[in-house]
């Protein structure tokens, strides 16, 4: 039997408006999740602090404070240290994949992605 | 129906979750689809300003970056090939390595597409229905495989790729290529039992392998797989796709041709319906008039005609078919709903070889019309074939040519026509004896069949001389590929049958069809004339027709007219203009122009190009004369401005001339101008 879940917050960072309303309509739809986003790095940390979501998808190239800088800013501040981040990105190197994980993040999900396929992708990754 | 505490697996397979978020995703794209054509448009700029050599770096970036975008929203969208094409332009435009001018025409036809791709609307579900041919590419380089994807589908074909064994079989589950495009790597990974399955599906599957040259692979063992031709892997996407476009026509060639007149096209849906599958290509005809052109276009291998037709009936078709010596020959089968036996007689009377009652019956007219095909067939392959080198003879590649001819006319496409003729051939007779003449043109038109099977057309032109006529290709394409062909002469030794061993080599003419002649006579002399060139100046090459000074040619018409005072410039231009197979004639002043070109003596020429700043008269005032007399209705002029200052520019524009390139130009992009211009 599926147990009831909490409903669970996930925030999306990403500067492309497009992404971000499809990526939206995945996780809520698909997802059953509750969605915040920020079009910025610097926005995303404010929210982050702010709201405390369960989990962050973080846009890996973005003007301004790029995905790794935002990364690294959320792991240095104890309040959001321990929210789980998944990258999104279009660069696909398998050495890539691994210096974003090794920077903390949880994973790394690959860009273009299906919407169809986008929520369970995250909670693959996050192990919900 | 799952509710929102199933997890997304659950959720994703629900078919009313899956409804609304196509709803909602397919509503996004109509939102976000006006943004998208308009990064294309950045891409656009930045592709201009690259043509003109003024691409800088903040253009270039963001170019980039749209590309990137576009990439991942159409992929996001599941626009694969947008998103594929996208990528292909990020590429362009990324990195800090100056960006790749070679690539500006392909990467001119892929915003094309890609703004195609982007402004359709939404597909139902899977793939609609595809009347292309389909290419099926299979290499494990997925970037790699992607771009001759691309390549393919700017040709006007379909195209699958794939990166493996497994997936190109489960690709196979679905369409049936024409041909396959096959990375054969070191032959492992069961790739050779792949090339089994396709060469054995019905009808078979053409297999071109892509070698590299560091891979391991025995090519007996991949020619009796049913390899039937081998491409180095280093040639560019674009070439692969070129050969493999060759290979489709060809296959199309290959297949027994049948066209059908008949004013109710039910019946000609039947025809196709019941013919096609049994491997007959079936053009169909509505309307009598259109029956001659269509004769002309598909030179069909059997013809049938409708006897009860309001306009003009078969038997008159037939008749005058009959009359002409063309097409005496043909096989003609009637549909007729009358079937006695005045209409018998009149039928056969007008020359007709059987006939097949109407409502037609699948398994009768299949039946009577392969009968009839089978019994030409031998009768044709023994007339149409050179009986030693196995090359066709020169009938039939004339027929052949005919029908290319008409190709490229529709499609648009070079054509061009080879002649070779080996060097020292006498000698050879004369010193090893005639059998061993004879064993050397076996040898030679064996090479000639393994290197252009399936392809272009090759044939014995009489004596020592092989004629080839080359497709999609221009002639300086013509010649390149001739020249390969010398080279894989050159290095192949002959065999006397007494086992000596000696090496031959050839000379050749390349000629292309509407820039040297319209008519295959004509190119035929001007390609001898050439070969003439090239045998004597020593033999062992190729050149293309008309670039040679002084020769009968010469008061034809010249493709390119130089006006150059500068003769660094002028040397430079003409060098790479004759490179480039263009014939070409440099003046050096305005007035001397002038007199070329409308003088009592004019040389007709297809493209000028305009120094602007030239003593006496200047370009501008050049420009003035041409328009007057007329000129510019049938040749185009580029000017070269010194400076790049609008006024000037506009000013030439206004005048007639058709594009400007500044001074200092770049080489390559001003003979890409040069080549579009040329085209257009």
């Amino acid at each position: 039997m599926t147990r009831p879940a909490l409903t669970r917050r996930v925030l999306l960072i990403d500067d492309e408006e497009l992404i971000r309303e499809v990526a939206e309509v995945s996780l809520v739809k698909i997802g059953g999740w509750e969605v915040l986003t920020a079009s910025s790095g610097e926005e995303g940390l404010g929210k982050a602090v702010a709201e405390h979501p369960d989990a962050i998808l973080l846009d890996v190239m973005m003007p301004g404070l790029d995905g790794p800088a935002t990364l690294a800013r959320l792991k240095a501040d104890p309040a959001t240290a321990t929210i789980p981040v998944v990258f999104l990105t279009a660069k696909v190197r398998q050495s890539e994949q691994r210096q974003w994980t090794d920077l903390g993040a949880a994973g790394v999900l690959v860009k273009p992605f299906d919407p169809m396929l986008l929520a369970k992708q995250v909670a693959d990754v996050l192990g919900w | 129906m799952a509710g929102p505490a199933d997890g997304p697996t659950k959720r994703a397979a629900d078919p009313v979750v899956h409804l609304e978020v196509a709803a909602e995703l397919q509503a996004l794209w109509g939102r976000f689809q006006g943004q998208m054509l308009a990064r294309v448009e950045t891409l656009d700029e930045a592709l201009a300003a690259l043509v003109d050599a003024r691409l800088d770096d903040d253009l270039r970036r963001r170019a980039e970056r749209e590309a990137h975008r576009l990439a991942g929203s159409a992929g996001t969208f599941g626009r694969h090939r947008a998103s594929m094409l996208a990528r292909s332009l990020e590429e362009l435009f990324a990195g800090s390595t100056p960006v790749d001018l070679t690539a500006v025409p392909d990467a001119l036809a892929q915003v094309e597409l890609l703004r195609d791709e982007l402004a359709s609307p939404p597909s139902a579900g899977c793939s609609k229905a595809e009347d292309r041919p389909l290419v099926l590419v299979v290499h494990r380089d997925a970037e790699l495989g992607g771009a001759i994807g691309l390549a393919l589908e700017a040709r006007g074909l379909a195209s699958h790729v794939t990166e493996s064994v497994p997936a190109a079989r489960a690709a196979l589950g679905v369409a049936h290529p024409a041909v396959a495009l096959v990375d054969l790597g070191d032959g492992g990974d069961g790739v050779l039992d792949l090339v089994r399955e396709l060469s054995a599906r019905t009808p078979p599957v053409v297999v071109l392998a892509l070698t590299s040259g560091t891979g391991f692979l025995d090519r007996v063992e991949a020619v009796r797989a049913g390899v039937r031709g081998f491409l180095p892997g280093s040639l560019a996407p674009t070439e692969l796709a070129g050969a493999a476009v060759a290979t489709v026509e060809a296959a199309q060639l290959g297949r027994w041709r049948l066209l059908a007149v008949d004013d109710d096209p039910s019946v000609l849906a039947a025809l196709v319906a019941l013919l096609e599958p049994a491997g007959l290509t079936v053009t169909g005809v509505t309307e009598p008039e259109r029956f001659w052109a269509a004769l002309r276009e598909s030179t069909p291998d059997l013809v049938v005609l409708d006897l009860d037709m309001p306009e003009v009936s078969g038997i008159e078709l037939c008749r005058l078919l009959r009359a002409d010596p063309r097409w005496a020959a043909l096989p003609v089968v009637f549909l007729t709903s009358h079937v006695g036996r005045d209409t018998i007689e009149a039928v056969f009377a007008a020359g007709a070889d059987d006939y097949v009652r109407k409502p037609v019956i699948g398994p009768e007219l299949v039946t009577r019309v392969s009968n009839r095909l089978e019994r030409t067939r031998i009768l044709r392959i023994l007339a149409e074939t050179d009986p030693l080198t196995g090359l066709a003879n020169r009938r039939k590649f004339e027929a052949q040519w005919n029908r290319l001819q008409a190709m490229a006319e529709r499609y648009d496409q070079p054509l061009s026509f080879a002649l070779l003729d080996l060097d020292h051939f006498r000698e050879v007779n004369s010193h090893y004896g005639h059998e061993v003449g004879d064993c050397v043109l076996q040898q030679i038109g064996q090479l000639l069949l393994e290197r252009f099977r399936g392809e272009d057309v090759v044939a014995r032109w009489g004596g020592e001389e092989i004629a080839l006529a080359l497709y999609g290709m221009t002639r300086a394409d013509g010649v390149r590929r001739v020249s390969d062909l010398l080279q894989a002469v050159c290095n192949k030794a002959m065999v006397t049958p007494a086992g000596q061993s000696f090496r031959v080599s050839f000379s050749g003419g390349v000629s292309e069809y509407k820039v040297d002649g319209t008519t295959l006579r004509d190119l035929c002399r001007r390609a001898d004339e050439a070969l003439y060139v090239a045998k004597a100046l020593g033999r062992e090459r190729v050149l293309p027709a008309g670039r040679q000074p002084g020769l009968k040619g010469d008061d034809a018409s010249v493709d390119v007219v130089v006006v150059e005072d500068d003769d660094i410039v002028a040397e430079l231009l003409t060098h790479a203009l004759s490179g480039s197979g263009y014939r070409s004639l440099r003046v050096r002043d305005g007035q001397a122009a002038v007199d070329l070109l409308t003088g009592a003596s004019r040389r007709p020429a297809r493209l000028v190009l305009l120094d602007i700043s030239l003593p006496g008269l200047d370009g501008f005032t050049v420009l003035e004369h041409l328009r007057r007399e007329g000129v510019l209705e049938a040749t185009r002029v580029i000017v070269l401005t010194a400076r790049s200052s609008e006024p000037e520019i506009l000013r030439a524009l206004e005048a007639g001339a058709i594009d400007h390139v500044g001074k200092p130009f770049s080489l390559p992009v001003l003979m890409q101008r040069v080549r579009r211009a040329l085209a257009g």
